[in-house]
């Protein structure tokens, strides 16, 4: 698939994917590699050590256990709610471009809207009122994901419909089905995969801002939740830097790693070349 | 004009594509939902919607005069009419009551939305001349060294949650180095000159977190425009005139480059806001960050309300104001 | 008549991720001084990578070999400041595309005015950035003087042209309007890439009867694919065909009778006599990537000789002609 060339022929990609690797391998793995288990509870406020890696939060556990075992949530609400948001815009975008007239625009209208509304304010408005939870949190967040996601597909769909094999193809009797399989999806496709990389970045830091402001699920500690805890119950204060740098550091990375990959699926070719050839 | 969606948070900007009239109908349309949105939460959400509109301290506060509450408040009403005085408490300026300020939720807001627009404000301009420079400079010198730098400077810059960068910088700069205060806007019982000296030093440190997070985004975003701009006929026509490198980035280059960062900087500005709500909350900055943060603690919920009402009327604010600088800025679009 | 500008075995090549493109393959030209000279050829022949490299404005590409006299000092090694100097008030260019070539952001005054600012003082950024936006009064007689000149007289029509922004120009008067640049700049030597190009019939005129009178007074190069515009413009006229100059000669000579069997194809392709059919060159466009061996014109030339297939021909001239070609080797001296 393009994809693996892209990646293959791209360092920024390959960097991105790598580090990837590394955290999804963790999430995967979390439960035996990590040294202590996250739940049991040692002296609170502890230093670094040989056997605390990087110390005890105020409840007595282990911060690297976990750091480690944090990974799992915090890639799985990135993960499914890019799903959740991805398939939902693609549907609208979809549906928008092909059948056109009043349906559009009404679904296009009401993606504006929601594209015009601040997004954090209004998750952490319905979150106080839903309660914390993975899947309230997925689906929270989804709900101000997708029109991006539904408003590029559309005009990639529009720019497709309007090209000249897709009026010959029409012309000759091809169904709209058909068209979406054969001309449509093609084209669409790449980009479905870049926007999914993007909002899974977007969903993982609008968690871990709102696990950071306490509306997190407490049951599953996510790097946003070891923020919260780590600042609201005087790792801050108490400057155990150990506590609270090194899961925004983990957030910030695996944000970095989707950033190169999305980017790379950009290939950016010097517009004069170009000019030069086409003269 | 610049690609969208290459970034993360940059996921919800479009560029604009319709007449102002049009434009203006779509945020009336978009504050109407807003403000049924805020209606229909409390009363549809899990729970008592008695508590869910007043709050849960004020709910237990209440104890036997629930019900009486309850009928003050209208909620044994249809929702229709509730609604219209909804509507009507609103425009008149009753937006409720904050047990956590223990004040009416329209003084509360005021207070801490002057604050926060103290922070913001500076910190979009700042951001956006920033930007502007080092993104013109790294697409003149495209895949040299600096531009490779300054991109993945500022792609990592803008990748870390900025509370935490936030968290880092407090922690360097005011508990290890003492340079700068611990948080808040002031340390109280000055005024005038000494006063906004002393709230200059206090804002100092949060107006870098939130200009670098910003700046980062837009460094990208007119990284790209220039790089698009670069390929235009009329950089090379100036060229072929004599004018010097710098003079073109300065005079063509960059001037290009001002409305779609424009655009930009208007309709990212919800996301500037929700960034500088985390970041005044680690600073203990007297903002809507701080505000909202401790009305969720408190499950405030008239507060909660009245508080996203006022961010998202922000947001539409600045988009709107964007859509008429915007042809001021492009001749074409007059 | 000294030349004032010469080229010799000019080669610029572009790296592209299909091959190295050879844009230039030994071009070989003179301008005397006062002189008008026209170049002829299809698209992609390379005329306006040799128009951009006399500026060194063909980046990406490379000067890979040859030197670029102007007034006997060699352009091509000279650094981007000293170039700086020489682009525009030595050489100034009239570009191709009049409807991108025009910044959208400033007016037509505001853009005039700085090839005022750079001819007095230089394209530096001091200069050019403390000048306040608006013409001033000095500015406006320039304007008028040149205007004048291709036929525009002053007046309230001059000064709301002025005030415009390009996208409120039509295409002829945008093409004016860089003339009018080119002129403020006060060059030495003025380029005119394709002016006449897209233009239709009654600017087309207006446009050859400008550069016309232009001919008096400055020395000239003009690249079109138009033989009008060439006929209008041109003291002499040199053929491009594959990145080289095929032929050169005076304009009525080398019109009335080309000599290399490409210039036979070309001209009477660009004729069109009524009621005959259109001629076409049979050949596909060339492939600059994959040079094909000996003359690049032999796999489409009707008069090909063998030693065309391996051997790359020189350059015969006879008193004030030149063909590459290996047909006219007998008869060159």
């Amino acid at each position: 698939m393009r994809l693996s060339q892209h990646v293959r022929h791209n360092r920024l990609a390959l960097a991105g994917s790598a580090i990837l690797a590394v955290f999804s391998l963790a999430a995967i793995f979390a439960t035996v590699i990590t040294p202590q288990d996250p739940q049991v509870h040692f002296n609170p406020f502890l230093s670094p050590s040989l056997a605390h890696l990087l110390g005890t939060d105020d409840v007595g556990r282990d911060i690297f256990a976990q750091l480690v075992v944090g990974t799992r949530v915090s890639l799985l609400v990135g993960i499914l709610t890019g799903l959740l948001a991805v398939s939902v815009g693609v549907l609208v975008g979809l549906t928008a471009g092909f059948r056109r007239g009043a349906l559009d625009e009404l679904l296009m209208g009401l993606t504006d809207v929601v594209l015009v509304i601040p997004a954090l304010p209004l998750v952490i408005l319905v979150s106080v009122y839903v309660g914390p939870g993975v899947w309230n949190t997925v689906l929270v967040i989804g709900l101000v994901l997708w029109p991006s996601t539904a408003r590029v597909i559309r005009s990639q769909v529009l720019s497709v419909r309007q090209s000249g094999y897709v009026e010959s193809a029409r012309a000759l009797g091809a169904t709209d089905a058909w068209m979406m399989r054969r001309h449509v999806l093609p084209n669409v496709l790449p980009l479905i995969l870049a926007k999914f990389v993007l909002t899974v970045a977007a969903a993982m830091l609008m968690e871990a801002s709102l696990s950071f402001l306490g509306l997190g699920d407490p049951t599953a500690n996510s790097w946003g939740m070891m923020l919260h805890y780590a600042f609201a119950r005087g790792g801050f204060i108490r400057e155990l830097w150990w506590w609270y740098l090194p899961p925004g550091l983990c957030i910030g990375l695996c944000i970095f790693a989707l950033s190169l990959i999305s980017l790379s699926v950009e290939s950016e070719s010097d517009p004069r070349l170009r000019r030069a050839l086409e003269r | 004009m610049a690609s969208d969606d290459i970034l993360v948070r940059g996921q919800r900007h479009e560029h604009p594509s319709s007449a102002i009239g049009a434009r203006a109908a779509r945020y009336l349309a978009a504050l109407a939902i807003i403000v049924t949105v805020n209606f229909l939460l409390p009363r549809l959400m899990p729970g008592d919607p008695l508590m869910n509109v007043v709050g849960e301290e004020a709910y237990y506060a209440a104890g036997s005069t629930l019900d009486e509450l309850r009928s003050d408040l209208g909620l044994d009403q249809p929702l229709l009419v509730q609604y219209g005085h909804y509507l009507s408490g609103l425009l008149t300026g009753d937006w409720g009551y904050s047990y956590l300020y223990l004040r009416p939720v329209k003084d509360a807001i005021a207070l801490h939305l002057r604050w926060t627009l103290i922070l913001v404000l500076p910190a979009v301009f700042l951001a956006a001349l920033i930007a502007a420079l080092l993104g013109s400079l790294a697409a003149w010198r495209r895949g040299s060294r600096t531009d490779v730098g300054l991109t993945a400077v500022n792609l990592l810059a803008y990748s870390m949650p900025h509370y935490w960068l936030a968290m880092l910088l407090l922690f360097i700069f005011s508990f290890r180095l003492d340079l700068f205060p611990l948080g808040r806007a002031t340390t109280g019982g000055l005024s005038g000159v000494p006063l906004v000296l002393d709230v200059i030093w206090h804002m100092l440190l949060p107006l870098v977190v939130i200009t670098v997070f910003k700046a980062a985004y837009d460094f990208l975003i007119v990284r790209n425009s220039a790089v698009a701009i670069l390929g235009e006929d009329y950089i090379l026509m100036a060229q072929a005139k004599g004018l010097s490198g710098m003079s073109v980035l300065f005079r063509h280059v960059l001037r290009n480059a001002l409305a779609p960062l424009l655009t930009v900087t208007a309709l990212q500005f919800g996301m500037v806001l929700s960034g500088a709500l985390l970041v005044e909350v680690v600073f203990s900055w007297p903002g809507m960050g701080t505000l909202i943060y401790d009305a969720i603690g408190a499950r405030d919920y008239p507060l909660l309300q009245s508080a996203f009402l006022i961010v998202a009327l922000c947001v539409l604010a600045a988009n709107f104001i964007a859509d008429v600088l915007y042809p001021l800025l492009d001749p074409r679009a007059r | 008549m000294t030349d004032m500008l010469r080229v010799s075995d000019l080669h610029v090549h572009f790296d592209t991720p299909a091959g190295v493109v050879r844009a230039n393959n030994g071009v070989n030209l003179r301008v005397a001084s006062g002189e008008s000279l026209g170049i002829m050829g299809e698209s992609g022949c390379g005329k306006t990578v040799l128009l951009l490299s006399l500026l060194h404005l063909q980046q990406p590409g490379r000067i890979v070999r040859g030197r670029i006299l102007l007034d006997g000092q060699d352009l091509v090694p000279l650094d981007e400041r000293e170039m700086e100097r020489i682009r525009g008030r030595s050489i100034a260019l009239v570009p191709q595309n009049q409807a991108t070539a025009l910044n959208p952001a400033y007016t037509v005054g505001q853009q005039l005015s700085e090839a005022l600012v750079i001819r007095r003082q230089g394209g530096s950024l001091g200069a050019v950035v403390v000048r306040r936006s608006a013409p001033g009064d000095s500015d406006r007689e320039e304007f008028i003087r040149v205007f004048s000149t291709l036929g525009f007289e002053a007046g309230p029509a001059l000064d709301r042209l002025l005030r415009s922004y390009p996208h409120q120009l039509s295409g002829g008067m945008r093409q004016r309007v860089l003339i009018a640049m080119a002129l403020l700049l006060q060059p030495r030597l003025l380029i005119a890439d394709e002016p006449t190009t897209a233009l239709d019939r009654a600017v087309k005129a207006q446009t050859l009867d400008s550069l016309q009178r232009l001919r008096r007074s400055f020395t000239m190069m003009v690249i079109s694919h138009d033989i009008e515009t060439i006929s209008a413009t041109c003291d002499r006229v040199a053929i491009m065909y594959g990145g080289r100059i095929i032929e050169s000669g005076p304009r009525a000579e080398v019109l009335a009778h080309p000599h290399h069997p490409y210039s036979r194809l070309l001209l009477r392709a660009q004729r069109r006599e009524r009621g005959e059919p259109l001629s076409a060159i049979n050949a596909e466009t060339l492939d600059l990537i994959h040079f094909p061996s000996g003359c690049p014109f032999h796999t489409a030339c009707p008069d090909a000789l063998p030693r065309c297939a391996n051997e790359p021909p020189g350059e015969y001239s006879t008193k004030d002609t030149m063909v590459a070609c290996h047909l006219y080797h007998t008869e060159a001296g």
